[in-house]
């Protein structure tokens, strides 16, 4: 895992993403395998000065937002000096002497950001940081992380929203039923291909008021790999230098005016699907 | 360890439960005490043949330390269980969890709370030490450590209760089924004490 890296961890529900983490954050017993950070196997006094949020907030009930950040400062032996800063970094400055109980699921979600953010730790541990926040929270912890990543800390983040890993972060590690799919750069796996197949194809729907003329035409059209009718239009899967305008043009020049042109643009949750759909099938 | 004490006192200092707990508990040490202590004042010196009720004095100096000790050994139910809520609590929370993650072992976890559990029985000790004196005072007879080791019968009995406390509230993870059990170990415990207690009286008889 590269230093400076937002390094994402993916997974469908159930695939071990938290287990992972709980393991190397120590409260779960690995049955087998070994872990260090930074060189280092005894983590005790690694995970002090590592910031993480684990699945959900947890926090006493009865006590302020202040109080438990000072007993989790406590426990990091990090000074108290910081508590109002990451209170602020996470908009919940105004409510900071309101009881945990009193909060909302997004704002129980703020203060373990804040949290984890205390003592500013190199590395940080999000597991699903978005869960439970509003569209805006979601867009303010999403240029929280960037953010902390430009500042140089490690990143390691888990979560099952494909958009969001595919936004934030830089390197990606696909896990399914525990088993270790894929780990590169967000890049080299929305380029590379699993299958072998025609490592960069676009994909473009298209429909005509005919869709078999249009078949028979696309068919002799050089650069088409493969050629899908899906209900009321055609998937055309086309070599790397074919762009949708060439399609529309050899169409059009051809007597068929299209009704529907739309460029696929090959997405993470694509790779994600074909990866993950690998182990499945 | 002091350290780990610092963080626990922390969690407890504004819990309402722990303020709550603990406050029954030395007002029920005190009042149990003052309403045995004016019973034998107020009846059993003044009516005549209610003697019976109480051989000797309860609160003179020698007698007070084993029997402030007795009367109170019975709120020791009350410190066991704020230990039984608290460790039950770090559960519900999944604070457990979370210490572990800010960086704490898991045996420090578990060795603060024991440290918690002694304190815990050392302080209720010291309000039984405290009302000893008061009504050994009151009883106006001079001062004597003689019989001092019943309070330490209490200690030991205060830290066992709050030990089973642990052992309870770890096993079973909930506060409610940890206090159910507890309770229904408080029960067994004492009725197999009596029975014991019959029985030596009995063995005692058949000896003579």
């Amino acid at each position: 895992m590269p230093k400076g890296s937002i390094f994402g961890i993916l997974g469908p529900n159930g695939s071990g993403k938290t287990t992972l983490l709980g393991i190397v954050m120590d409260v779960l017993k690995a049955s087998s395998g070994t872990f260090s950070w930074i060189g280092h196997t005894n983590n005790d006094t690694m995970r002090k000065q590592i910031g993480t949020l684990l699945e959900t907030p947890n926090f006493y009930h009865y006590l302020s937002a202040t109080d438990n950040l000072k007993i989790a400062a406590k426990i990091k032996e990090r000074g108290e000096e910081d508590i109002d800063n990451v209170l602020q970094a996470v908009n919940l400055y105004q409510r900071k002497d309101s009881k945990f109980n009193t909060y909302s699921l997004g704002m129980k979600q703020r203060l373990a950001i804040a949290s984890a953010l205390l003592g500013n730790p190199e590395i940080l541990v999000f597991d699903e940081p978005t869960n439970g926040l509003d569209p805006a929270g979601i867009a303010e912890i999403r240029d929280l992380i960037k953010d902390l990543s430009k500042k140089g800390k490690t990143i390691i983040m888990a979560s099952h929203i494909l958009d969001e890993v595919e936004k934030v972060c830089t390197h990606v590690a696909i896990i399914q039923k525990g088993v270790l799919k894929t780990v590169s750069s967000v890049k080299d796996v929305m380029s590379s291909s699993t299958n072998g197949n025609s490592a960069d194809t676009v994909l473009i729907e298209l429909s005509a008021d005919d869709n078999e003329q249009l078949k028979n035409i696309l068919q002799q059209m050089s650069g088409v790999v493969k050629l899908n009718s899906v209900d009321n239009y055609l998937q055309v899967t086309c070599a790397e230098n074919i762009t949708a305008a060439m399609v529309n043009k050899y169409c059009f020049d051809n007597g068929v005016i299209l009704t529907k042109l739309n460029e696929k643009r090959k997405s993470l949750e694509t790779r994600f699907l074909e990866i993950t759909g690998k182990q499945s099938g | 360890m002091v350290k780990l004490l610092k963080i626990e006192w922390l969690k407890i200092k504004s819990y309402t439960g722990f303020i709550l707990l603990t406050s029954f508990f030395a007002l029920g040490v005190v009042a149990t005490n003052y309403i045995v202590y004016a019973f034998k004042k107020d009846v059993v010196d003044k009516v005549q043949g209610s003697q019976i009720l109480f051989s000797g004095s309860p609160f003179d100096f020698d007698m007070v330390w084993q029997s402030v000790s007795y009367y109170s050994s019975f709120f020791l139910m009350l410190p066991a269980l704020l230990m039984v809520i608290l460790i039950s609590n770090e559960f519900t929370f999944k604070t457990h969890r979370q210490n572990i993650i800010d960086g704490w072992s898991r045996s420090e976890f578990l060795k603060v709370k024991i440290a918690l559990a002694l304190l815990l029985a050392i302080a209720s000790t010291l309000v039984v030490v405290l009302t000893s004196l008061i009504f050994g005072a009151l009883s106006g007879t001079s001062f004597s450590l003689h019989g001092f080791q019943n309070v330490g019968y209490f200690l030991l009995k205060a830290i066992t209760y709050n030990m089973v406390a642990i052992l309870i509230s770890l096993l079973t993870k909930r506060s409610v089924v940890a206090i159910a059990v507890f309770f229904i170990y408080t029960i067994f415990e004492n009725g197999v004490s009596m029975m014991l207690f019959f029985l030596s009286i009995k063995l005692k008889k058949i000896r003579i």
